[in-house]
């Protein structure tokens, strides 16, 4: 059985189709896009991590290179390295580390603090050179 | 005369160093022209996703105009 309802003329049949179809080619090339961009994405990555390999071996090949230098260089700079002040110990401090260390933990660095550290210890060394 | 502070290094270890400084350079090479590879992707991802808007963009005005004649059935 036929549903009985109103209509509504729509005045510009054609152009509505027209938009209606563009419309869908637009949404198409936008996923057939999707598709290229993820495959970009997928070689970046790759790009990417054959580089992190690069620069790891490029360290690997400058720390070699670090240790079959004359061990006088390495001597000399650490001669030169600043000794640590010891801080005049108060009463406050001793209490802060006497509440401090029962919750003593062994967090390991992550990467990014390692590579910070490694580069201002490079850093202090260029600058003892200079 | 000898100059104060020089430094000298075993012969085979002089050969080894040259060796490395030689793998060295060809890494960097090799790792600049991944740089310049992935900013040849970062290029074209951008200009996909510069598409994608624009094409969005185009979906956007189509919707409207749809919707402006669908609005003007009764006038």
């Amino acid at each position: 059985m036929v549903k009985k309802g109103f209509f509504v003329r729509v005045t510009e049949p054609n152009e509505v189709r027209k938009n209606l179809l563009e419309g869908s080619k637009s949404i198409i090339q936008n996923l057939k896009s999707y598709q290229k961009i993820l495959a970009i994405r997928e070689k970046k990555l790759s790009a990417m991590n054959n580089l992190k390999t690069d620069v790891k071996e490029i360290k690997l090949l400058v720390d070699k290179l670090r240790d079959l230098l004359p061990y006088e260089i390495m001597t000399e700079l650490e001669k030169d390295k600043p000794k640590k002040k010891k801080g005049k110990k108060t009463t406050k401090n001793k209490n802060v580390k006497e509440k401090v260390a029962p919750k003593k933990k062994v967090v390991k660095p992550s990467e990014a603090t390692r590579l910070e550290s490694a580069l201002s210890s490079i850093e202090e060394k260029l600058n003892r050179l200079s | 005369m000898v100059q104060k502070n020089q430094i000298f290094v075993k012969i085979n270890e002089y050969n080894e160093i040259l060796s490395i400084v030689d793998v060295v350079k060809n890494k960097i090479t090799k790792a600049k022209e991944t740089i310049s590879e992935v900013n040849e992707l970062k290029k074209q991802e951008d200009a996909e996703l510069e598409a994608w808007t624009k094409n969005l963009e185009d979906v956007s005005g189509k919707i409207s105009s749809m919707e402006s004649i669908l609005s003007n059935v009764n006038k």
